[in-house]
């Protein structure tokens, strides 16, 4: 409709990336400006982007089926990593003890330089995520990335070495965090996994998620439902079991970023802002600048006019409208009757 | 006025309407001083909501039918005095959406017509009444 014209201009998903603008230069993570306000927030950290996943992805992740491990084993994203099932499980125990005091809740930061890129931080799984590809990338493939997918956007080698540096970030991504987690801001998240409740391994198989918890030490059972993440987006992926943030459940599609964006970034509705005459010419077309009808409402909310006319005293309404349908009915077939009255007078009188 | 869907659609605006000039003139919308109403409206308009409590159908037609004409000829709609006109305030007003934005032309002249349409049934009525009243044909 015409009418929501104005209101379209204005809606939150125009500035669902514009959260940069909130943050701050540099890359301290201690500043209190460095943990970016927008996109790093609680409140959206668990704002995924599977509903922009494409067929291409999903086709890709049926076909990978976990086929980079055994399914044994507690993992743990420690850096260096782990390709090898085996000893990850006894490496992976203390580290993974560590982290999980670290508490895996989100850590996300992005700075103004960050946000030019489209990319943020989790501090506390030691990655970057690119929220155009909701995907995890190593530090030094980022450079390359850039250029190459999202041009004209770009950035130097030694930027991403900059945070490397800062945020001592992972450069092995076959990993998991060794544990359920809040599902890391900007990531995908996909349906269809079978994942441990202890450690947040996750297959797409009984027999592996059996085999897991059968070799696993303190893994005793396993969820059918839970979404899953994996840092690695293309080959050796390892997905591990995440918990959607609540913030996301409250708006009944995890998957959908853009209520919560909308929510945080939106400007105030057209309906709780005064109404005022249009400071330019083109604000208004001929009819409206011709016509003093903003006098009349001038200064009131668009909410309230709407009651006034509409919603106001409806018991009254109700009572008028039955009188109203009653009087034009009578009166319609009234002034009907008189017309052919008239007619038939007037045939006489000219015959 | 057969059709089903505009009569309903033409009631609707037009009890808002009624409903409206009414709350105007016993001064419970007060938020639109630009509105003046005449001492006509503000009888028949006292005189229609006491016929609503009658539950008389016959005092009702007559009372809104009374109330209606007022309404139309509370003055004539000039381009000076437009939004004192209760009928074309409430026009302009009806035309805002619940966001504050102006309906689309289309929608203001949708409402324009069912609005005269009440218009012009209360003033030919009561042209009609008076005829009879008068006992005096069109075409003598």
């Amino acid at each position: 409709m015409n009418d929501q014209d104005l209101v379209d201009s204005n809606d939150g998903s125009d500035v669902a990336m514009g959260e940069g603008a909130g943050g701050v230069d540099g890359l301290d993570p201690n500043s209190d400006d460095a943990a970016m306000s927008g996109v790093g927030n609680d409140n959206d950290a668990a704002i995924s982007g599977v509903g922009n996943d494409n067929d291409a992805e999903m086709s890709d992740i049926g076909n990978d089926d976990d086929d980079d491990d055994d399914g044994s084993g507690t993992y743990f994203p420690g850096e260096g990593g782990l390709a090898d099932d085996d000893s990850s499980e006894e490496e992976g125990g203390s580290e993974s003890e560590d982290l999980q005091k670290a508490e895996w809740t989100e850590e996300m930061v992005q700075t103004a330089e960050m946000a030019k890129l489209g990319i943020c931080i989790n501090t506390v799984a030691k990655v970057i995520v690119c929220l155009a590809c909701s995907s995890v990338l190593r530090p030094s493939e980022f450079s390359q990335h850039l250029s190459s997918i999202h041009k004209p956007i770009s950035s130097t080698p030694s930027f991403f070495e900059q945070l490397v540096e800062t945020y001592g970030l992972r450069e092995n991504l076959s990993s998991r965090p060794g544990a359920i987690i809040t599902a890391i801001y900007g990531l995908n998240m996909f349906p269809g996994f079978l994942t441990c409740d202890d450690c947040g391994y996750a297959c797409r198989t009984v027999n592996r998620i059996t085999t897991h918890l059968s070799k696993s030490r303190g893994c005793e059972t396993f969820s059918e439902k839970r979404l899953v993440q994996t840092f690695q987006p293309t080959s050796d992926r390892m997905y591990f079991g995440v918990e959607p943030h609540p913030v996301a459940d409250e708006l009944n599609d995890p998957f959908d970023p853009f209520p919560h964006l909308k929510i945080k970034h939106a400007p105030p509705s057209f309906a709780d802002i005064p109404i005022t005459s249009p400071k330019s010419a083109r604000d208004a077309n001929n009819f409206l600048r011709s016509e003093p009808w903003l006098a009349l409402v001038d200064g009131k909310k668009g909410r309230d006019i709407y009651d006034l006319v509409r919603e106001r005293d409806p018991d009254l309404r109700q009572e008028v409208r039955i009188c109203v349908e009653r009087y034009a009915m009578t009166a319609g077939k009234a002034l009907e009757d008189a017309g052919h009255e008239a007619g038939a007078a007037m045939a006489d009188y000219v015959g | 006025m057969q059709d089903k869907d505009s009569r309903t659609a033409y009631c609707k605006v037009g009890a808002d309407l009624t409903t409206f000039c009414l709350l105007i003139v016993t001064e419970r919308i007060t938020e639109f001083k630009q509105i003046q109403f005449t001492p006509e409206m503000a009888d028949t308009g006292q005189r229609f909501i006491a016929s609503l409590r009658k539950r008389s159908t016959d005092d009702q037609d007559e009372a809104l039918q009374a109330f209606l004409f007022a309404v139309f000829s509370q003055k004539r709609c000039g381009a000076a005095d437009k939004f004192s006109f209760a009928a074309y305030s409430f026009l302009v007003i009806y035309s805002f959406t619940i966001n504050g934005t102006l309906r689309a032309c289309g929608y203001f002249s949708q409402y324009f017509s069912k609005v005269i349409f009440f218009g012009r049934l209360a003033v030919l009525k009561a042209i009609l009444a008076q005829v009879e009243r008068e006992n005096a044909g069109f075409f003598e």
